[in-house]
């Protein structure tokens, strides 16, 4: 079971500043979007899994969809050397479990390209 | 995004809920990815929440019936496989024989996939939605335990309904070709997935072997045990010789089914929960005896291994050819004599094989150029309609007016089924309706003509002849297109055209008048998996000619069974 993390008080601070913006009734919805690119764009990673977090448990839908989708959007056609690389990750694996696990998951990376006859 | 000190540790404190919202917007290949870099993030990337968030994105089947097929597979992650690699073969697939129809479509089962073909036939006693539509099966690819596809084929023969294991082998993502063919297998799990390069690049050299009557000593031992994939692809024989291996490897490999087991391929479009569940006990049922039957490799064969056993001996090439067959785990293996073109390693198991390739086809009006010896279905690329191409799609249609069912005193409508695309021509959008099906007893017009093309940007200047329709409903024309339509020409090859025009009426009808005949061409929209699910089942033909009718014919030669408890010499088949 994994708890929820408080949310701490940097994090409830830009929730609010989203919520605030959202709430404008003179805010177009042009303004909004441009709004929360800035927003998410200069946030730290660190500080988008928080708001994650915390719009997860304030159940804010607009702002979680949009937290979750920059934080895959960060993720997308990554290399396994980069998510290493940025995670900062050590692979645990002896070479024969990395064996097994790339035959596992090679399906994934089949079709790419096509057979032609 | 440099990220500081936290590692992987901030996706491992994230709820699995949170964590698979994430993963759903990514490819597979990025969640792999991620799950291939380190022992936490593999064990999360594992979960099944992340992979049914990738079944639902496929949008193959409702989030229910993942759900409710999930009890079949050992995680969403296989079964999220099994969808992946099948998900090409969806949809509409057509031969030009008989000219009358052959449309196979492809649709989700029951843990499986179906290749249902629709058959030439009049529409039914209940109208066009619920017909019941005439249907028989042609093939079956079902989803085992771990995820890998068990690939069957449907046929009929001397009065028995018959399956026919074979493998797999490949699905291209962009195919447009689905090939029936006997390929060496090599000793491997069965029905396990394998996307192999093309044939010609596994063969270190094509190895021959000549086998006298002498042979016929050599026990197993001596045998030598095949190289992987030795020999000639299958599609560089000559067309006799895939015809008589095809029948070959059919005869030998085919399974009687019970008939318990022969009911459903797929759940029954019904309203009521109780009649859902029974359907989905039957088919938990049928599957697993399927599945088992594959494994095993159950012929009516008994396992003769190392024994000759002359079975009926046939022609491959210009010599008697079959000295012995070997079942393996339901393949077979065939030793080939002298001067025969396919090349087998001794030792080496042969089975049917199901491979959908990507071909360079050329295609007239929306209609593929098809090979007319390959034993293959050509796929049809099916629109959705869209802005501007409102009308794109699947038709049924039905020649008379008023529209309406059939009954005691009016003759039977031939069932058409038409699809709508456009195509720019000239700085002209033109829509065009191709004929893919037609129920009358004798076709006029070759299969996949253009039923009638008009021109979008032309409003008709005809008035529609009718005010109105069978239930003295006045008739409502939101819009007409001038175009033409068909008719007879030079010969059959080469239809003409005569002018006409498009009208749309309400409640979604098409309806085209030819000018001067004023012959009436009405068209609805069609949900053909919902049809088919509401469908009557009808026998099928021999297994090869099941998958692929090459013969040329212009009559309906799915009508055959006048004889049969189905009490199918209903008119319904327009047969003669």
């Amino acid at each position: 079971m994994i708890p929820l993390p408080l949310i701490d008080g940097r994090t409830l601070a830009r929730v609010i500043t989203y919520l605030n913006k959202h709430t404008e009734d003179d805010a177009s919805d042009e303004a909004k979007r441009k709004f929360d690119e800035e927003f998410l764009y200069g946030m730290e990673v660190g500080v988008l899994y928080d708001a994650a977090l915390a719009a997860n448990y304030l159940d804010i839908g607009g702002l979680f969809h949009e937290v979750c989708q920059r934080i895959a959007d960060g993720m997308m056609n990554k290399s396994v050397e980069w998510v290493r690389k940025t995670f900062h990750i050590e692979s645990e694996f002896t070479s024969e479990e990395e064996v097994q696990i790339k035959k596992e998951y090679a399906w994934a990376w089949e079709g790419v390209d096509s057979n032609a006859d | 995004m440099v990220p500081d000190f936290c590692g992987s540790s901030l996706l491992l404190a994230l709820p699995d809920d949170i964590f698979s919202l994430i993963t759903r917007s990514l490819s597979p290949r990025d969640v792999c990815s991620l799950g291939l870099s380190c022992r936490d993030l593999h064990a999360i990337v594992a979960s099944d929440k992340v992979w049914l968030a990738q079944c639902d994105k496929l949008r193959l089947v409702p989030c229910s019936t993942l759900i409710e097929w999930r009890k079949g597979v050992c995680s969403y992650k296989a079964l999220f496989r099994f969808l992946v690699n099948i998900h090409p073969l969806l949809g509409i697939w057509v031969h030009q024989n008989p000219e009358l129809g052959n449309v196979v479509y492809v649709m989700p089962g029951f843990l499986s996939v179906v290749g249902c073909r629709i058959i030439p036939q009049e529409v039914g006693p209940l109208g066009f939605e619920d017909g019941p539509i005439l249907w028989t099966p042609v093939f079956e690819i079902i989803c085992n335990y771990e995820g890998s596809a068990a690939f069957f084929l449907h046929g009929r023969e001397q009065g028995t309904d018959f399956v026919y294991p074979g493998f797999l082998k490949s699905v291209d993502r962009n195919c447009n070709v689905l090939l029936l063919e006997v390929e060496p297998r090599h000793q491997r799990n069965g029905g396990k997935l394998a996307y192999s390069k093309s044939f010609a690049h596994e063969v270190d050299k094509e190895v021959s072997r000549r086998l006298s009557r002498s042979d016929s000593g050599i026990s197993k031992s001596q045998r030598i045990v095949g190289q992987k994939g030795s020999g000639m692809p299958f599609s560089r024989l000559g067309f006799g010789d895939r015809r008589r291996l095809l029948d070959i490897v059919t005869s030998q490999v085919r399974l009687n089914v019970p008939d318990t087991a022969n009911e459903l391929l797929f759940p029954r479009l019904r309203n009521d929960e109780v009649h859902w569940q029974e359907d989905v006990a039957i088919l938990y049922e049928r599957r697993l005896l399927l599945l088992q039957m594959y494994k095993r490799g159950d012929g009516n064969n008994d396992l003769k291994s190392g024994s000759e056993s002359l079975l009926n001996p046939t022609e491959l090439g210009s010599t008697e050819v079959c000295k012995s067959l070997e079942c393996t785990s339901g393949y077979y293996a065939l030793q080939v004599g002298d001067g025969a073109q396919a090349h087998y390693t001794k030792g080496d198991t042969i089975g049917l094989s199901l491979r959908a390739a990507t071909m360079k086809l050329s295609s007239y009006r929306a209609w593929p150029n098809m090979h007319d010896s390959r034993f293959a279905l050509y796929k049809l690329p099916i629109r959705a309609p869209k802005a501007g191409h409102e009308y794109a799609g699947l038709w049924g249609g039905t020649f008379g007016w008023p529209p309406g069912r059939p009954s005691e005193d009016k003759p039977g409508k031939a069932l058409f089924f038409i699809l709508i695309s456009y195509e720019e021509s000239e700085g002209q959008q033109l829509l065009i309706a191709t004929k893919i099906l037609e129920g009358t007893s004798y076709v006029l017009h070759p299969n996949g003509s253009a039923m009638f093309i008009v021109n979008t940007a032309q409003p008709s200047m005809d008035t529609f002849p009718w005010d109105s329709d069978e239930n003295s409903n006045h008739i409502d024309v939101k819009q007409s297109f001038m175009g033409e339509g068909i008719a007879n020409g030079y010969g059959f090859r080469y239809p003409g055209s005569k002018p006409g025009s498009l009208f749309v009426i309400q409640n979604g009808l098409l309806v085209f008048v030819w000018k001067e005949s004023r012959a009436v061409l009405t068209l609805q929209r069609l949900n053909l998996e919902d049809l088919l699910r509401k469908g009557e089942r009808v026998p099928s033909l021999s297994p090869v000619s099941n998958f692929a009718y090459l013969t040329k014919t212009y009559s309906n030669v799915f009508s055959g069974f006048s004889n049969s408890s189905n009490a199918l010499s209903s008119p319904r088949y327009a047969s003669f």
